[in-house]
């Protein structure tokens, strides 16, 4: 009994480090995928960066309509502005990305083999972050030279660590959703429109581009039950010093444990949706 | 010899009933994408406005009459996003329907059939068109009834009449996209550059004046610039400017400009194409 105790317990170790080896190499796989599709497309990251600054005046010039013109340039609507489109650039990329693999490899008609794999399903459908992850430190880079060109403003970085810390959190929840996301491309094949429609829902009321406490009151406490509000408050925290809803501890912390549980989740409804099509026969329709 | 050229005639509203039909259907099998396209200007617009109120408190109304001369933001900005959202979609359509085509495999077909391939490329701004402006209207008007200040039916024809010519030069624009489809495989990112910059020159959510003189120089030269200026002054100023008869010679100018400039581009490639044997090549 105890001889076979010790055995099982030799044997679970290789097992282990065999699962976390084929994880590791799944990831590489995945990664490595993604950046030769990425680098096969010159010209979407060329035009992507021409494109960047000239929709960064479209976007903000309407705003700046509700403000004299002698603001045009206060460096604290600027830095608002600027920290809510690196956020959204990064909470979009976690919630967006599982979706939008999944379409495309239904389109391309790769999905029934990639789930003929074992491979874990957050990796495979997570290739997007890969890319949009170097997407995303080109673009801030560049933006902050567009930024001190166009506006002539710099852009406050007060604690740069604890930035990239709620960045990871912030990518982690949106990672959550944008698995439920792609369990709802999964079952309901385009839902291109709701994706429109969910993302401008959640920056209405959860303060990307101004503080909540500008809400009329009955969207604030709307405002105050999505995890975005909190990711938006601890970016302009950790970046421009604003006072925060919550303590900053208590928000990190409610942020940590919502990145656990929507993760697991997310992995779990999309087993739930691939085995309930499985069972169907519905997973090869679109 | 009369009723030949009669049959020809007819035959080019063959075409384009055809070219009605077939747009229609597709797009009718996409009614979640429609729903959202009439209710995305409403959308981008709430989000301005409701950032604009935030950032500019109280004094958020005056200090937007006082760059705008309009007193309505909301009305402004689904204005200007619904002729946004057209614009886009005029240039993104026509500028991908190679690509489109040749996608789903039946680019040769329609090289096959005894029509001008020009023709048929343009004729696909009419159902475009007329799908835009019912959506410009079913946006605008509710703000207009809530407001009680609806147009007259002359001001709705004017204003019909103002997006469609506006949309004309965009065809040329596009065909000239199209040309470079099989150079450029991604046409799409031919198309997102060419869509930024006319967005931004457009004025579509804040008047040009804000730009220096020789932006807004460049911004004299597209077409929907001077398109959403009129609309503007229809719709959110309630007056109709001065200046129409003027706007609208510029317009049509700009449309038999682009226009020429596209087909000639489209013709010169297609030439090329058919004997190097690049109409085929994806």
């Amino acid at each position: 009994m105890l001889q076979r105790e010790q055995g099982n317990s030799q044997n679970t170790k290789p097992e282990k480090a065999r699962g976390l080896m084929s994880l590791l190499l799944e990831v590489y796989a995945t990664a490595v995928r993604a950046y030769k599709i990425y680098f096969r497309y010159t010209a979407w990251f060329l035009a992507d960066l021409i494109t960047t600054p000239i929709w960064i005046l479209v976007l903000l010039l309407p705003i700046l309509m509700f403000l004299p013109k002698s603001e045009w340039n206060n460096p604290v609507t600027i830095n608002f502005f600027f920290w809510a489109m690196v956020m959204w650039d990064i909470v979009s990329a976690g919630l967006w990305s599982f979706g939008q693999a999944i379409r495309r490899e239904q389109q391309t008609g790769t999905l029934e083999f990639l789930f003929l794999t074992n491979a874990n399903r957050a990796i495979v459908f997570a290739r997007s972050i890969f890319t949009t992850s170097l997407d995303i430190v080109i673009r801030f880079i560049y933006m902050v030279i567009v930024f001190k060109l166009l506006f002539n403003v710099g852009i406050l970085l007060l604690n740069p660590l604890g930035l990239i810390f709620v960045f990871i959190i912030g990518l982690f929840i949106a990672m959550g959703f944008g698995q439920i996301y792609g369990a709802m491309v999964l079952r309901f094949k385009n839902v291109g429109p709701a994706t429109n429609i969910l993302q401008f829902l959640i920056l209405g009321i959860s303060g990307i581009f101004f503080p909540v406490s500008k809400l009329p009151f009955s969207l604030r406490i709307v405002s105050l039950f999505s995890p975005f509000t909190y990711i938006a408050d601890l970016t302009r925290f950790m970046a421009m010093g604003t006072r925060t809803i919550l303590d900053p501890v208590m928000e990190l912390t409610l942020l940590i444990v919502l990145a656990i549980i929507l993760d697991a989740m997310g992995l779990w409804i999309i087993r739930y949706v691939e085995n309930k099509l499985k069972r169907t026969g519905q997973l090869g329709a679109y | 010899m009369r009723s030949l050229s009669r049959k020809v005639q007819l035959g080019q509203l063959h075409v384009l009933k055809g070219i009605f039909v077939k747009t229609f259907r597709i797009m009718s099998r996409y009614v979640g994408t429609w729903i959202m396209i009439m209710t995305l200007p409403y959308m981008v617009s709430g989000l301005f406005v409701g950032i604009g109120y935030a950032v500019g408190g109280q004094n958020a109304q005056k200090n937007f009459y006082q760059n705008t001369g309009v007193s309505d933001p909301l009305l402004y900005s689904v204005l200007g996003g619904s002729i946004m959202l057209a614009a886009i979609i005029v240039l993104e359509e026509i500028g991908a329907v190679i690509r489109e085509e040749q996608l789903i495999g039946t680019f040769e077909l329609i090289y096959l059939t005894p029509n001008n391939t020009m023709l048929i490329w343009f004729y696909h701004i009419m159902p475009i068109a007329t799908l835009m402006i019912t959506v410009f209207s079913i946006d605008v008007t509710p703000i207009l009834v809530w407001k009680g200040s609806m147009l007259s039916p002359l001001e709705w024809v004017i204003v019909a009449g103002v997006i469609f010519i506006s949309m004309l030069p965009l065809v040329g624009i596009g065909l000239i996209i199209a040309a470079l489809t099989v150079r450029f495989k991604e046409i799409w990112a031919v198309i997102n550059v060419i869509n930024s910059v006319i967005t931004l020159l457009s004025g579509y959510y804040y008047p040009l004046e804000i730009f220096p003189s020789i932006v807004q120089a460049i911004a004299f030269v597209i077409p929907t610039s001077r398109g959403v200026q009129i609309l503007k002054d229809i719709i959110a100023k309630r007056c109709i400017p001065t200046n129409m008869f003027e706007h609208i010679t510029i317009l049509l100018l700009l449309s038999v400009f682009y226009l020429c400039l596209g087909f000639i581009t489209y013709r010169r490639w297609e030439y090329v194409a058919k004997r190097t044997g690049e109409l085929s090549k994806y």
